[in-house]
């Protein structure tokens, strides 16, 4: 191949893993968050949105550079750093976390194929756990990343409903560039979906599936230009969507006082503007979104158990080779669908997971941020001033709201 | 016997750095076997005194659930430790031990030792989850890789 050909080739791989980072971005709690959002509060919180990613960007990168260094991912450096007692409880957590954030995007997908085929969502709920389960059995880690990723950017379709809608743009940007909280909602209520919208972006099993993805795919330091490009393009422009999801609500359901308490609601902008056509790619995009967010939920289940008590891990293994590492899954995956079964509301489920998420960051990022100022592990690729500043106001901005997010949590009964 | 930090002048010895900070270089690596195979992390450390009085010696590193209760403590620890045994296959109850010879050297990753998996003894509950569960569902033994 000549070497414009191989220019060529090389454009289109980074383009696509930059695709997959935005299309992987959004999941069940980025799509409940900004709707609800948006109906409610207007862009008033879009801040939220934009500091969660900011953090996530941030601990993204760190995350996949000290994989590219050190070949070492999250959960191997929560326990080498915190120890068995801290660690083991920083793993319940995740564990725990995951588990339902898991079962929230198992719903979301049940929900999305009861849209799109009459049948009610129970039926579908095994259906999509036998799905997800198939998918890490047997799909390799590229392929699964990039069709779902892919698929994912339907999502699109609420970015061009928003221009096909009467959007007051200047309203919008006002209100997103001086936050207030509306006068007919509380403070609380304000700060409770602030939170929930940071969690959207900040959840801990994308740190976790990022890293380990990146030993997964078997990232050296040669691949930090294309890792820095998917986390500081792919991530933001995830936030595109996230924004446009909340835009849209803004002139269609807010006026209505649509108060947001399933799925199909957050939907209702994209068939208002677009029809029939926009609702099909719309459920594509949705139907995407949390079916790969549940796979990627119980991958995380499994790095992060046997990266605490070191197993053998990984889908680039055979099954057999590591199959502590399958058990962990596919336990996982039959208690989040028996948790679905039960009807709970995947909605509120979301909510409370998000907001559960944000309280548990700083006992994930804290050992990244400590071994990327390593120097003795990291060498000439340990953190710069800018990283240090940014990750340490943004880790100090997140112990704050770790402590005022449980109170919030009951003080507003989840948002109510 | 447990050690929760401090520095030993092993290092020379063993190709590790020159003096070694037990905390850092130590507790809580993954340990790799001579493949480069994950076979667990280093859960707890064995001390010895050669002699009365004289500075403690490291003679071993240990792993699995008998190692790690005790250093999580309290009732759960006792839990771990006992549940821990049951699941493996012998009588002893004692953790699987690695002589501190066996030790190639430390990576990024890990510590990288000179024996082979099935030596070290962690890995009854892997073997154990493999024949009863994962090779019993079609496809356990086909990978599905595409790493480049």
């Amino acid at each position: 191949m000549t070497g414009l050909g191989r220019g060529w080739k090389r454009l289109l791989g980074v383009a696509l893993g930059v695709m997959t980072a935005i299309g992987g971005f959004v999941d069940i709690g980025n799509i409940v968050t900004s709707g609800l959002a948006g109906a409610r509060f207007g862009m008033s919180l879009a801040w939220a949105l934009v500091f969660g990613t900011i953090g996530m960007g941030l601990y993204g990168e760190m995350a996949g550079r000290v994989v590219a260094v050190t070949q070492r991912a999250t959960f191997n450096l929560v326990r080498e750093r915190l120890g068995v007692r801290a660690g083991l409880v920083n793993l319940a957590a995740a564990l725990l976390l995951t588990g339902l954030t898991m079962a929230a995007e198992i719903g979301g997908a049940g929900i999305t194929l009861q849209l799109g085929s009459g049948i009610s969502y129970v039926i579908w709920v095994p259906v999509v756990g036998l799905a997800t389960w198939l998918v890490i059995w047997r799909v390799p880690f590229g392929v699964m990343e990039r069709v779902l990723g892919l698929l994912g950017l339907a999502l699109v379709v609420f970015v061009v409903a928003l221009f096909a809608l009467p959007v007051p743009w200047q309203e919008l940007l006002s209100q997103a560039a001086q936050p207030a909280v509306p006068p007919d909602e509380g403070l609380a209520t304000w700060l409770f979906f602030a939170i929930s919208l940071i969690g959207s972006a900040v959840v801990p099993y994308q740190v976790v599936f990022f890293s380990s993805g990146g030993v997964e795919e078997g990232w050296r330091r040669r691949d930090l230009g294309e890792m820095r490009l998917n986390v500081f393009v792919g991530f933001p422009l995830g936030m595109v969507l996230s924004l446009a999801i909340m835009a849209c609500a803004v002139p269609v359901l807010q006026p209505r006082g649509v108060d947001v308490q399933r799925l199909e609601q957050v939907g209702l902008p994209v068939v208002a503007a677009l029809g029939r056509v926009g609702l099909l790619v719309m459920l594509l995009g949705f139907f995407a979104a949390t079916f790969a967010a549940a796979a990627e939920c119980a991958l995380s289940l499994g790095y992060s158990a046997a990266q605490y008590f070191g197993w053998t891990w990984g889908k680039f293994r055979r099954p057999a080779q590591a199959p502590r590492f399958h058990v962990v899954m596919l336990a996982g995956i039959i208690a989040a669908t028996a948790l679905m079964l039960t009807t709970i509301d995947p909605v509120q489920l979301t909510i409370v997971s998000v907001v559960l998420g944000a309280a548990a960051i700083p006992l994930t990022y804290f050992p990244i941020l400590v071994v990327a100022n390593d120097r003795s592990a990291m060498g000439r690729y340990v953190n710069g001033p800018w990283a240090n500043t940014l990750g340490v106001v943004f880790l100090v901005v997140m112990v704050v709201v770790s402590v005022i997010s449980i109170p919030l949590l009951f003080l507003t009964k989840a948002g109510q | 016997m447990t050690a929760d930090g401090g520095t030993h002048d092993l290092g020379v010895r063993y190709g590790f750095p020159h003096r070694l900070d037990v905390d850092r270089w130590l507790l809580d690596r993954q340990i790799l076997d001579v493949d480069g195979v994950v076979v667990g992390t280093v859960d707890d450390l064995e001390l010895t005194d050669p002699a009365p009085g004289a500075a403690p010696e490291l003679t071993g590193l240990l792993c699995g659930p008998a190692a790690m209760g005790p250093r999580i403590g309290g009732r759960l620890g006792v839990w771990w430790s006992v549940i821990g045994l049951r699941m493996r296959n012998t009588a002893d109850t004692e953790p699987a031990r690695i002589p501190v010879a066996e030790v190639a050297g430390a990576q990024p990753s890990g510590l990288r030792l000179r024996m082979h998996r099935d030596a070290v003894g962690t890995l009854a509950l892997a073997y154990w989850t493999r024949e009863k569960i994962v090779r019993r569902i079609p496809g356990s033994g086909r990978p599905s890789r595409s790493r480049r």
